[in-house]
C-alpha cells in the first residue's frame, strides 16, 4: 500500500518532473537552435555573422565600397534616397563605389525592433588611416519587402542614431527589411597628400534587438 | 514535489533568459584604395649624334654625353614603389624605312635632370630596371636616364640619313 502509494507519488512528481522539464526546455531550446542555426552557411556570402531572434534574423549582403581614391578628393556615397518604389539592386564587386547593404529577415509588422550599428571613424591600413562619417539622413535607407522587390514601406535614416523599426499594418506576416548604409570619405575635406597608398579598410556591425 | 518546485523555478529563470538574448548581429566591410600618385614626364629625347659610315656610338648614363649627343631623360614622381620598364617599338632597332640599325639600350636612375650628364650609379638593360621605392606615401622623383651603344660596323652598307625609334617607358605601381 504504501509502496503503492510511494509509486504514484513519484508517478505525480515524475510528471510535474517532466512538465517542468517541458517548460524549460521550451524556454531554453529556441536559444539553443538559433545559435546552432544562426552560424551557417549564411556567413558565406560576404563573411558576415548571422544570428536569428525569435524567428528574426540579421545577414550582411554587401561591403560598403568606395573604389580607388586620388589624394586630394573626396567620395561622398549617399544611400538610395526613398522615395524607390522598387528594392535597389544588390550586386557586383568591390571594385566600384557601393553601398553596405544588410538583411534583416521575418520581420514583423506587430513587433517593434532597435537597429544600432558600429561605425568606424576611420578606415585603416597599418598605422595609416583615412577618417570615414556616417552622419547623416542621406546615408542611410530602408526598404521592406514580402515576396517580391517592391518596397511596401521605405525611409531613410541616419545611422550614427538608433533606429527603430516599427512597421505600421501591412499585408502578410514576416518582413524583409533591406537596410542600406552609405558615407563619405574622408569625413571632412579631402584625403590628405601624405596618405599613403594602399587599401584601407574597417569593419560595421548592425545590431538588431526585438523590444 | 520540491523537484517539481525547482524545475519551474528554473524554467522561470530560463524564460526572461531567453527574451533578453533576442538580439541579432552582423557584420561587412568598408574599403576605400587610396590611389598612388605617378607620373611619367619626357623631358629628353635620346639621341646618338651623327656616326660616320662604319663607325659606331656609346651613351653611357653613368658618364656624360658626347658632342652632340643627348641622353632619353623621364622624369618620374611616385609616393609608393613604382616598377619601370621600357619598351621599344622597332624591338631595339633605329629605322628609316625598310632599313634598321641595331642598337642596344641602356638604363639608370639618377637625381639630376640634365640631358648631357648621365649621373646614375649604375648603367643596366632598359628591361632589367629595379623597382624605384620610396616610404608609402612620402614623394620621391627620379630620373631615368637612357643611353645604350651602337656596335661599330653597324651601320656599314646602310642608307645615309636619321634613324629613330619610340621608347615607351611604363610606371607602375607596385603594391
Amino acid at each position: 500500500m504504501g509502496r503503492g502509494r510511494r509509486r504514484r507519488s513519484e508517478g505525480a512528481a515524475g510528471a510535474w518532473r517532466r512538465a517542468g522539464l517541458a517548460v524549460s526546455l521550451v524556454a531554453v531550446i529556441p536559444n539553443v537552435a538559433a545559435v546552432q542555426t544562426g552560424f551557417g552557411p549564411r556567413t558565406a556570402q560576404v563573411g558576415a555573422a548571422v544570428t536569428l531572434i525569435g524567428g528574426a534574423a540579421a545577414q550582411g549582403l554587401h561591403d560598403l565600397c568606395f573604389g580607388t581614391l586620388p589624394r586630394g578628393q573626396a567620395r561622398d556615397l549617399p544611400a538610395p534616397q526613398a522615395p524607390q518604389g522598387t528594392r535597389p539592386t544588390v550586386s557586383g564587386t568591390c571594385l566600384q563605389p557601393h553601398w553596405a547593404v544588410f538583411l534583416l529577415r521575418n520581420i514583423r509588422d506587430n513587433r517593434r525592433y532597435r537597429v544600432t550599428f558600429s561605425l568606424p571613424s576611420a578606415l585603416t591600413n597599418g598605422a595609416n588611416s583615412v577618417s570615414i562619417s556616417f552622419g547623416g539622413t542621406q546615408y542611410g535607407y530602408t526598404c521592406v519587402v514580402r515576396n517580391s522587390t517592391t518596397c511596401l514601406f521605405e525611409t531613410n535614416f541616419n545611422p550614427t542614431v538608433t533606429y527603430l523599426i516599427d512597421l505600421p499594418n501591412l499585408p502578410g506576416q514576416g518582413f524583409d527589411v533591406y537596410v542600406f548604409l552609405g558615407g563619405r570619405v574622408p569625413a571632412t575635406g579631402t584625403i590628405p597628400s601624405t596618405t599613403p597608398p594602399g587599401l584601407y579598410t574597417g569593419t560595421i556591425t548592425l545590431t538588431l534587438q526585438r523590444i | 514535489m520540491r523537484r517539481t518546485v525547482w524545475a519551474l523555478g528554473l524554467a522561470a529563470l530560463a524564460l526572461p533568459v531567453a527574451l533578453r538574448a533576442q538580439t541579432a548581429t552582423a557584420s561587412v566591410n568598408a574599403s576605400v584604395t587610396i590611389a598612388p600618385t605617378i607620373s611619367a614626364t619626357t623631358t629628353s629625347d635620346l639621341n646618338f649624334g651623327t656616326i660616320p659610315y662604319g663607325g659606331g656610338a656609346t651613351l653611357n648614363v653613368t658618364g656624360n654625353a658626347g658632342n652632340g649627343q643627348t641622353f632619353g631623360v623621364v622624369k618620374i614622381d611616385y609616393n609608393a614603389n613604382v616598377s619601370v620598364a621600357v619598351a621599344s617599338a622597332n624591338g631595339d632597332n633605329l629605322k628609316n624605312g625598310t632599313n634598321s640599325i641595331a642598337v642596344t639600350y641602356a638604363c639608370g636612375y639618377s637625381t639630376n635632370s640634365d640631358n648631357t650628364t648621365g649621373g646614375a650609379s649604375s648603367s643596366v638593360a632598359c628591361n632589367a630596371l629595379p623597382n624605384l621605392t620610396t616610404t608609402a606615401g612620402t614623394a620621391a622623383t627620379s630620373y631615368l636616364k637612357i643611353g645604350g651603344s651602337i656596335a661599330s660596323g653597324a651601320n656599314t652598307q646602310k642608307p645615309f640619313g636619321t634613324y629613330t625609334d619610340v621608347l615607351t617607358v611604363t610606371v607602375s605601381y607596385v603594391p
